[in-house]
């Protein structure tokens, strides 16, 4: 357990040296206040359910990808993925290592989002309850997208590629199948599938003050089975 | 014999390359195929038998995502299929919430049952679902829109017919005639037959395209269509019909002979042309009113649509809130209570009945209480309304019979009650009998009120259910004896209707004056019908108290608890009303309810309290507040009438699923007044103090790493 954190402070202190981390929290930091103060005002509900929403919806597939597609891309390129696997860690704390390390990131992105809460019960008197929700909500949804990168960042070495293909999993796991859902034809079984297959559509319960066993399994098998296929693909690197 | 030297023993060939991928390969597959379907097994596992497992917190303050007790019974017990879908557009501030809690309600339905499907529908951006939703709406409908399509077809390729061969007759009327020499008489009537040609010709060749364009609509507005297409064949028969006066008198016109053939002419062209627009089929049909009502419904603002394969009901949002009675001054958007999932609740209770109650309003005299005519006391078309919405028959009988009218052949009559049908339940909503009043009508009254207690026995003994309203009774004050008012007795409430409820009121130190309405603030919450009203405002209007027998059972739902409160027992004096001790008391009972093995009654000593009088009366105040907003009921000034009634029909129907329990808060938060100044620093600090902060830290971490 000492490695996986090790990596995960190794892997998140790395961020920090690279520009893209200063790219993605000043994005997402602009991006969320313009958002904010869109609904910010005297009258105005007191609630960050809709800015959870836009940064569930528009903003973490677009941040994730590039959060993720250095993880093990980067390694690859390098050739120090060879020194990593001789080192006496296995693939799977390696993996989890740096899944981590992306997540601790995220949290230290997501901290614009206490500003805003801190305006709130200043000059409101907001629900704790969906602001709890909706942030838990928040990190498993993010947690589920930076799997899905950690796996895409296995599979290659050039890293916008990997960028590109988790963009586009995290994709059909949103717009393609709420498209498919809302559409008109289709019997309803395929359209509740579909429902439920829509990321989206398992965070709004979070974001509305609920939490429900089938969404946290949802997210978690969704974080199980993709950095399980990630930790393959590494170990895959072995007797290719 | 020499030893054999052993032979070294032979080493398997070492896996080739490709060998070992191979192996490799397929494990890796199987590892990764059966982890797919381990995870979508458990997915599918958690979600087929979430109603067993269900594990689920609601952290909101009034949980307002957890459907209550009753509904997720309903949801379980449901045996038919159910579509919500909820057809919006972008909601305006005073209802943006209360339009986010209805869709969040109907996804809660839709979660918790596999047999509710939810659909939303965003009316601007999702125009093909739109249009295909209403014109699944619209087939619904298609056999009893059979005729009317046909009487539409057949009236139009009339017209058609009629306005080709009729060609170019006003042209022909007007050169037969120019240069004649014309009578004033024969000249006015050309011109009242010119002004009907004028708009014959300006409506030629309009009706197929005007039809065409209709029936692209996906619910095709077929009333409006009959209604053009009836004046369209109206007009062509005036311009017949005219055509006729200058044929008639066209001798006398001062016209030359010549020209009077040629008038002739076109007049029995003209003739010739009416069977085209006689006896058609259009004058007769007319567009069902459930389908004109369900597409005015659909195409409103925020309706929401619950549909089996039976039946299709529409809520709209106005019915699922209501104003709160804590209102701040000037506020842009108003306290609401939400009472969705109870509506909604309520309607898929409705949607389910295997027979639909029948509420039967049962009059003495005067106007139907239902009817077009009669005065707006008298009816009580409000809360019919929300009865038939949800799905209860609801008629009207005449206890009181027909006399008839010998000159003009008009037989005496008597029309027999309604008769409910095997298992259906009926409730009789017996009106006071205010004929008692007028001594000229007092004996027709007897008789017909003779005729409505004999039928509430029969029918009570039948295992109805009864509502009966008392008012004061001149009669009974002269001791006359009201059958009804015996039946009600035996159920162990005595109405009192020779007396008047009345209270003294303090004007100032020397003055007092007497009052006979009473609002209504509290209800009686031992009862669900008035529990679920806590706080809703209510007036009586004129009531007689009831006296209750305490060990027959009955509940007192509606109690008048005022000080100097006495009941006057000379009410048809004219002399000044003044408090009097010996019939004074703390309480009255206006309304209570009993229940005799499986008959239920409910009796009221007011006789006006749901009519419209009172539930449509709306509250000017509220309306000057809100100004612009149009939800209908929304500012009710006495909205506890209305509901008081309509939960006691539920109650006496064995439908108190149906009574909306109290409506929930919506709980709304909202940001305190900001000063400008502060709000603007505000934006600033975030839009670019945030930004501006990381990217110091990335330039310090990099000039550091650079000095490194």
């Amino acid at each position: 357990m000492n490695q996986t954190f090790t990596i995960a402070r190794r892997e998140l202190i790395s961020m920090f040296c690279g520009p893209i981390a200063y790219v993605v929290l000043a994005v997402f930091a602009l991006g969320t206040s313009l958002v904010f103060f869109y609904t910010f005002g005297p009258g105005q509900e007191a609630e960050i359910r809709g800015l959870l929403g836009f940064v569930g919806r528009f903003l973490l597939p677009f941040i994730v990808p590039a959060v993720t597609m250095r993880l093990v891309s980067e390694e690859i390129q390098n050739n120090s993925i060879e020194l990593l696997m001789t080192s006496p860690v296995t693939d799977a704390q390696v993996i989890m290592g740096k899944f981590l390390g992306a997540l601790a990131f995220l949290a230290v992105t997501f901290t614009p989002l206490l500003f805003f809460v801190a305006l709130l019960e200043a000059f409101g008197d907001p629900e704790r309850g969906p602001i709890f929700t909706g942030i838990l909500g928040l990190f498993l949804i993010s947690g589920f997208y930076l799997a899905i990168g950690t796996f895409c960042s296995t599979l290659t070495q050039v890293q916008i590629v990997s960028f590109i293909v988790t963009l586009a999993i995290i994709l059909t796991f949103t717009m393609f199948v709420d498209s498919i859902s809302s559409q008109a034809w289709g019997t309803p079984e395929f359209k509740k599938v579909m429902f439920y297959l829509s990321a989206n559509r398992q965070f709004d319960d979070f974001g509305m003050g609920r939490i429900d066993l089938t969404n946290i399994l949802y997210f978690a098998s969704g974080i199980g089975l993709f950095l399980f296929l990630a930790t393959v693909m590494l170990q895959s690197r072995r007797w290719r | 014999m020499t030893e054999e030297t052993p032979k070294p023993e032979s080493k398997p060939a070492a896996d080739t390359q490709s060998t070992r991928r191979l192996k490799y390969g397929v494990n890796v597959i199987i590892a990764v195929t059966v982890a797919v379907t381990l995870t979508a097994l458990l997915n599918y596992m958690v979600y087929e038998n979430r109603d067993d497992i269900r594990v689920s917190w609601d952290l909101t303050a009034t949980r307002r995502y957890s459907l209550s007790e009753q509904t997720e019974q309903l949801l379980d017990n449901l045996d038919k299929k159910v579509r919500i879908v909820t057809v919006f557009e972008d909601p305006i501030d005073q209802i943006k919430e209360s339009w986010q809690n209805t869709i969040d309600v109907a996804d809660l339905y839709g979660r918790f049952s596999d047999k509710v499907t939810v659909e939303h529908i965003e009316r601007v951006r999702q125009v093909t679902q739109y249009d295909l939703f209403r014109a699944e709406l619209h087939d619904r409908f298609e056999d009893e829109l059979k005729p009317v399509n046909a009487a539409i077809d057949q009236t139009v390729a009339n017209l058609e017919k009629y306005d080709e061969q009729s060609g170019d007759l006003f042209t022909a009327l007007v050169e037969a005639l120019t240069e004649e020499k014309i009578s004033r008489e024969y000249a006015e009537q050309i011109g009242a037959v010119t002004l009907e040609f004028r708009r014959y010709d300006s409506n030629k060749g309009s009706q197929r395209k005007m039809v065409e364009t209709q029936r692209e609509e996906p619910m095709p507005f077929y009333s409006g269509m009959i209604r053009d297409l009836q004046q369209d064949v109206a007009i062509r028969r005036r311009v017949a019909m005219m055509s006729q006066y200058l044929k008639a008198e066209s001798a006398d016109s001062g016209i030359s002979v010549k020209a009077q053939e040629k008038v002739l002419r076109i007049v029995e062209s003209m003739e010739k042309l009416v069977p085209l627009v006689s006896d058609l089929a259009i004058a007769e049909v007319s567009s069902p009113e459930e389908y004109e009502q369900l597409r005015r419904d659909v195409e409103s603002r925020y309706p929401v649509v619950l549909l089996t394969d039976e039946v299709i009901r529409v809520v709209q949002l106005e019915e699922m809130i209501r104003l709160s009675e804590q209102q701040e001054e000037g506020a842009e958007v108003p306290n609401l209570e939400f009472l969705g999932e109870e509506i909604l609740t309520g309607t898929l209770v409705s949607m389910t009945f295997d027979k639909s109650p029948m509420v039967v309003f049962v009059f003495s005299g005067g106007s139907d209480p239902l009817g077009p005519s009669g005065s707006w006391e008298m009816r009580y078309f409000q809360v019919t309304e929300r009865l038939r919405n949800m799905n209860f028959d609801v008629q009207s009988w005449s206890a009181a019979p027909q006399m008839g009218n010998p000159q003009m052949g008009i037989p005496p009559r008597n029309d027999p009650p309604p008769v409910p049908e095997t298992g259906q339940k009926a409730i009789w909503v017996l009106l006071p009998d205010f004929s008692s009043s007028d001594p000229n009508r007092a004996q027709m009254g007897n008789i017909a009120r003779e005729r409505a207690a004999k039928h509430l026995e029969s029918r009570l003994k039948s295992g109805d259910s009864a509502l009966v309203m008392f008012s004061i009774s001149p009669q009974a004050s002269r001791g006359g004896i009201d059958p009804v008012r015996e039946i009600v007795t035996d159920y162990g409430i005595t109405p009192q209707t020779d007396r008047l409820i009345m209270q003294e009121v303090q004007i100032n130190e020397e003055q007092t004056t007497v009052r006979t309405n009473f609002p209504i603030n509290q209800w009686n919450i031992d009862s669900p019908i008035t529990k679920a009203i806590r706080g809703l405002r209510g007036i009586l209007a004129e009531s007689s108290p009831l006296v209750i027998d305490d060990e027959a059972g009955v509940t007192p739902l509606l109690s008048l608890k005022e000080p100097r409160l006495w009941s006057l027992t000379d009410f048809t004096s004219s002399d000044e009303k003044t408090y009097d001790k010996e019939t004074a008391e703390e309480e009255f009972v206006i309304a209570a309810a009993a229940e005799k093995g499986d008959v239920r009654m409910i009796v009221m000593g007011n006789p006006v309290f749901a009519s419209d009088r009172i539930t449509t009366n709306a509250s000017r105040g509220l309306e000057r507040q809100y100004n612009g907003l149009t939800f209908r009921g929304y500012a009710a000034a006495y909205p506890g009438n209305s509901e008081f009634f309509v939960n006691s029909v539920y109650w006496l129907a064995d439908l108190e699923q149906l009574i909306a329990s109290s409506a929930r808060a919506q709980d709304s938060r909202r940001i305190d007044s900001i000063e400008d100044g502060t709000l603007s620093g505000l934006r600033w600090a975030a839009w670019v103090g945030m930004p501006a902060v990381v990217l110091v830290m990335g330039m310090t971490v990099w000039f550091i790493r650079r000095r490194g």
